[in-house]
């Protein structure tokens, strides 16, 4: 009780109205990172592939991939770990090859939190400052500030391994941002976390970036985590980028079949193009009815074999003979408490997932039935 | 070796960070350097000379022909087998019990039990062959009992014959086995067995099909320290061994001049050498050269697929055999009740712990005698051996030569070791397995080879009988010591730790000194309380490098021992154990902080 107590910080909304005094007076401090035709090999495995990204001043940009996909080596790139071998990254327009990582000036929160074992609390957060040279009084306020920006203020004289997962985590991220850097790097550091504590602490996270201003590159695997926090998602595979987007524009319109399937529940669908009509299509998926879809790209031929994505939540259940309804059979139900999730089979094959409200009347399709399944024209998106 | 290999030109890779000194911290391959020429300079050359000496002039190859034609010296060789291969025996049946118990141990009982274990094998051999002497002598402690409850009429024999040489050996040698087996009892998960015993497993099937297999190679590597060990004792043998029980290395110490006969000494060295060489190759064939230094076998992946498919063949036929023989025989055993089992293993840890403990617990004892006599029980108590010891100029001169040459061989253990620790963990550096067995070779060339090889090479540099020569010398063992111990606590630093302090602007250098160097603070001590015992303990190499004028402790113990045999010893044996136990005290309060932290 008192350690979730002490975990859930409490003060997001102050920190959210200094935001607003800060926003109103100051321009951004971050920095612009420009990353162009990047490539790093261990031996014939490419680990990042010919990348090419641009961040701007102040924005908040996750690199979402799978584990393998190179984003952490990306990142380690931007920090100066790790060596490259094409290509080049500009901060604010400068070169910063051979620059070593303590001479770029960041702030990075670590996987696992990476804290000095055998320093306090305000010598971890004091740590950066020290090797900058600032003078004693100096730094002792500005780790005061930063610690009561981060609710740490009677932890300072802790040991590390005196903390809890999540003040930990807070003291990292203390750490990184002490010095205000134009850059705060992060690498997963949020995954030691359990559910509850991630995501009070994404709202810090958020919270924090409004009231800084600086460039914040956040790397993780969990795309909940990347669609609550981002400006922008740099979706990674196998080394490339392969989408870069808002939240919303990759959920809605995914550029191909892998971010639809990595980015949201999805369902994917095999369908047949019937007619084209201005930036819409008609399509037909197995034997049954047609329907309308959303498309962009290259333009496309009616009797072409395209796959639609249709997320779960915009599926609905209709009453038989509703316009427009494919007829499936139901293969589980499961209650996930908010909602029901339903997976069914199409009449012509393929698989579909629904999830909706639980049913007012509380009745839940029974496993075997056929139940008609439905969606608006504009929650169809063709997949490249 | 130097920095010059990694001055790559600038334009070779135009992207990469650039060549500088900066890049030679992140690849600090050059640090093995000043290990590798001291190595050269003490260590290699010194053997290449006494290869040399062994064919040296119109000998040529008689020396060796003389080693295998003249029975003495071929029967002890044999018999050294014997004998090792006895105690590896005997140290295997007590050990692996003791090492087994430990691990079940739980709370302050384990830490007595590990510190029983661990404090004898900080006592130097000398002192504890002299324990034995006293134990097993004809007024000792275990005669006296046997006359007293009236089994024997007269004091038996017990000393002087091949029983009293394989039981003091075995003594000496057995903390090495059970640290040993110890250590791979630890590596493994205690969830396995949670989740054997879960799946149905008894307490034999636990030990047989999961315990046992992934010990398996802890027992294997500890049995052949054991074998190698011993095959370059002589102290031990020297001083409880009869006529009946030379082993090989007692020849070449038995000389006195080690260059009046010519080369023979040196092939006689060249011979046990290369014995123990092909020991370790065999050896290595099955556990990797990695069980030298106690570390786990690198997982390296088949070369091909033939050779995978042998390797399972081979674990096939094992299963196989466990199948076949061992499992019956065990479920045989276990008709018999459990109680029975845990007394059998109980009995034979418990023999190991009294060997271990029984006598040093006597030395103590003496070491308060009034007698000027080896008198068990003392006639009376009184200080009378520890005012000679205290008051004696000669003995303070000895134990002050010891402490200078120990201080100063731990000072260049310790900067080598380190300085080497680092070259190899953190540099790319292609073959560090390789590198590594050379750095730790040392510790297993029998110490009377290393000591006739530096003979010659000493006095021809003027280093003979010099504190600053047989610190060096020292340090030729203690180098690895420190190379192992750091290495493990280096590997164990977590590198996002320095990656943080780095990307938060500390340069390479202030990252060493603000975290990594914390890190290791415990792993670099503990190397150095290693590396001044090995100094402090080491009789052989001080026996062939002290010249006339120089004696440390152990010398004076030891010719002490040989003709005199009076409780000054049992004194140096307390001060000894006095000193570990607040030496491992003061560590263990050091590590429960640090733990609290």
């Amino acid at each position: 009780m008192s350690s979730i107590g002490t975990d859930i910080p409490l003060g997001a909304h102050a920190l959210r109205a200094q935001a607003a005094v800060r926003s109103a007076a100051s321009t951004s401090i971050g920095s612009r990172i420009a990353i162009r035709g990047l490539s790093r090999r261990f031996g014939r495995f490419t680990a990042v592939d010919n990348v090419d990204l641009q961040i701007e001043p102040g924005e908040f940009v996750t690199l979402l991939g799978p584990s393998g996909s190179g984003k952490t080596t990306l990142l380690g790139a931007i920090a100066g770990f790790a060596a490259v071998d094409e290509g080049d990254i500009l901060v604010d327009g400068r070169s910063v090859r051979g620059v070593p990582p303590h001479k770029r000036g960041f702030g990075m929160v670590f996987q696992h939190y990476a804290l000095f074992p055998h320093m306090t609390v305000a010598q971890n957060v004091g740590f950066p400052l020290r090797m900058a040279g600032l003078g004693r009084a100096e730094s002792t306020r500005r780790i005061g500030e930063t610690l009561e920006l981060l609710h740490l203020g009677e932890y300072a004289e802790r040991l590390p391994a005196q903390l809890s997962g999540g003040q930990q985590q807070r003291v990292a991220i203390a750490r990184a941002i002490v010095r205000r850097p134009p850059v705060v790097l992060m690498d997963e550091p949020l995954s030691a976390l359990d559910r509850r504590l991630r995501e009070a602490i994404q709202i810090e996270i958020r919270a924090l970036h409004r009231t800084l201003g600086t460039t914040i590159v956040f790397v993780t695997h969990d795309q909940g985590e990347a669609l609550a926090l981002s400006d922008r998602i740099a979706v990674l595979d196998k080394g490339r980028i392969v989408q870069v987007g808002t939240p919303g524009a990759l959920y809605r319109e995914p550029g191909n079949e892998f971010v639809a399937r990595f980015v949201g529940e999805s369902n994917v669908l095999d369908a047949r193009v019937l007619r084209v009509h201005g930036d819409g299509v008609v399509l037909q998926a197995g034997e049954g009815h047609s329907f309308e879809a959303r498309h962009a790209g290259a333009p496309l031929a009616a009797g072409q074999q395209v796959k639609v994505l249709v997320r779960p939540e915009r599926v609905a259940l209709v009453a038989p003979g509703t316009t427009a309804a494919l007829a499936a059979t139901v293969e589980s139900t499961v209650f996930l408490g908010e909602i029901l999730r339903i997976d069914a089979t199409l009449a012509g094959g393929g698989k579909v997932q629904v999830r909706c409200l639980d049913p007012r009347d509380g009745r839940l399709p029974a496993i075997g039935e056929t139940v008609h399944l439905a969606w608006q024209a504009g929650d169809a998106w063709v997949l490249a | 070796m130097g920095p010059g290999v990694n001055m790559v030109p600038a334009a070779a890779a135009p992207l990469g960070p650039r060549r500088s000194a900066r890049v030679n911290l992140r690849n600090p391959a050059w640090l093995l350097a000043p290990a590798l020429l001291f190595f050269a300079f003490f260590y290699v050359l010194p053997l290449v000379d006494l290869l040399h000496l062994s064919v040296a002039g119109e000998a040529g190859l008689s020396y060796y022909a003389r080693v295998f034609e003249v029975p003495l010296y071929w029967e002890s060789l044999v018999r050294t087998f014997g004998i090792a291969g006895a105690v590896a025996a005997l140290c295997a049946l007590f050990g692996y019990p003791t090492a087994l118990l430990i691990h079940r141990a739980r709370g302050t009982w384990k830490l007595v039990l590990t510190a029983a274990v661990v404090l004898p094998y900080f006592i130097s051999v000398l002192i504890r062959t002299y324990s034995w002497m006293v134990l097993l002598g004809r007024n000792g402690p275990i005669n006296k009992l046997l006359v007293a409850l009236g089994i024997v009429d007269a004091p038996l024999p017990l000393i002087f014959n091949r029983a009293s040489v394989l039981i003091s050996i075995g003594a000496v040698l057995l903390p090495l086995m059970v640290l040993t087996v110890g250590s791979s009892l630890a590596r493994i998960d205690p969830l396995v067995q949670r989740a054997a015993t879960a799946n149905g497993a008894g307490p034999l099937a636990v030990f047989w099909r999961v315990l046992f297999p992934q010990t398996l190679p802890g027992l294997l590597a500890g049995v052949l320290l054991v074998f190698i060990s011993a095959l370059g004792f002589f102290i031990t043998p020297s001083l409880l061994g009869g006529p009946a029980d030379q082993m090989f290395a007692m020849h070449i110490t038995q000389q006195a001049d080690f260059l009046a006969s010519g080369g023979f000494l040196q092939s006689l060295a060249a011979v046990l050498l290369a014995v123990t060489l092909l020991v370790v190759a065999v050896a290595a064939r099955f556990l990797g050269l990695e069980f030298i230094w106690g570390g786990q076998r690198a997982s390296k992946p088949a070369r091909d697929t033939a050779q995978r498919r042998l390797a399972s063949w081979r674990r096939a036929v094992l299963d196989r055999a466990a199948d076949l023989f061992g499992w019956p025989l065990l479920r045989a055993l276990g008709g018999v009740p459990a109680w029975l089992g845990r007394l059998v293993s109980g009995s034979l840890a418990a023999v190991a712990f009294l060997t271990l403990l029984l006598p040093i617990a006597i030395a103590a004892l003496i070491s308060f005698s009034d007698s000027a006599y080896m008198r068990f029980p003392p006639p009376a108590y009184s200080l009378r051996w520890y005012e000679k010891f205290l008051s004696d100029p000669v003995w303070m001169s000895s134990l002050g030569t010891s402490v200078a040459v120990g201080l100063l061989a731990t000072v260049i253990s310790v900067v080598l070791g380190t300085a080497a620790a680092f070259g190899l963990v953190r540099s790319s550096l292609p073959g560090k397995t390789a590198w590594m067995t050379f750095l730790v070779s040392p510790l297993i060339v029998p110490g009377v080879v290393l000591g006739l090889s530096l003979y010659s090479l000493f006095l021809r540099a003027g280093l003979a009988g010099s504190i600053p020569g047989l610190a060096a010398a020292h340090a030729i063992g203690g180098i690895p010591l420190v190379l192992v111990i750091v290495a493990a606590s280096l590997q164990a630093v977590d590198t996002r730790q320095e990656q943080a302090a780095a990307v938060h602007g500390a340069s390479p250098l202030r990252v060493f000194w603000f975290v990594t160097l914390p890190a290791i603070r415990p792993g670099v001590l503990a190397a150095s309380f290693f590396a001044f015992l090995h100094s402090f303990d080491d009789l052989v190499l001080s026996m062939f490098l002290s010249g006339a004028r120089m004696t440390t402790l152990p010398l004076r113990l030891w010719g002490n021992v040989n003709y005199k045999l009076d409780p000054v010893p049992a004194v140096v044996a307390t001060f000894e154990v006095a000193l570990i136990v607040i030496g491992l005290f003061f560590a263990r309060s050091a590590w429960a902080a640090r733990q609290r932290r």
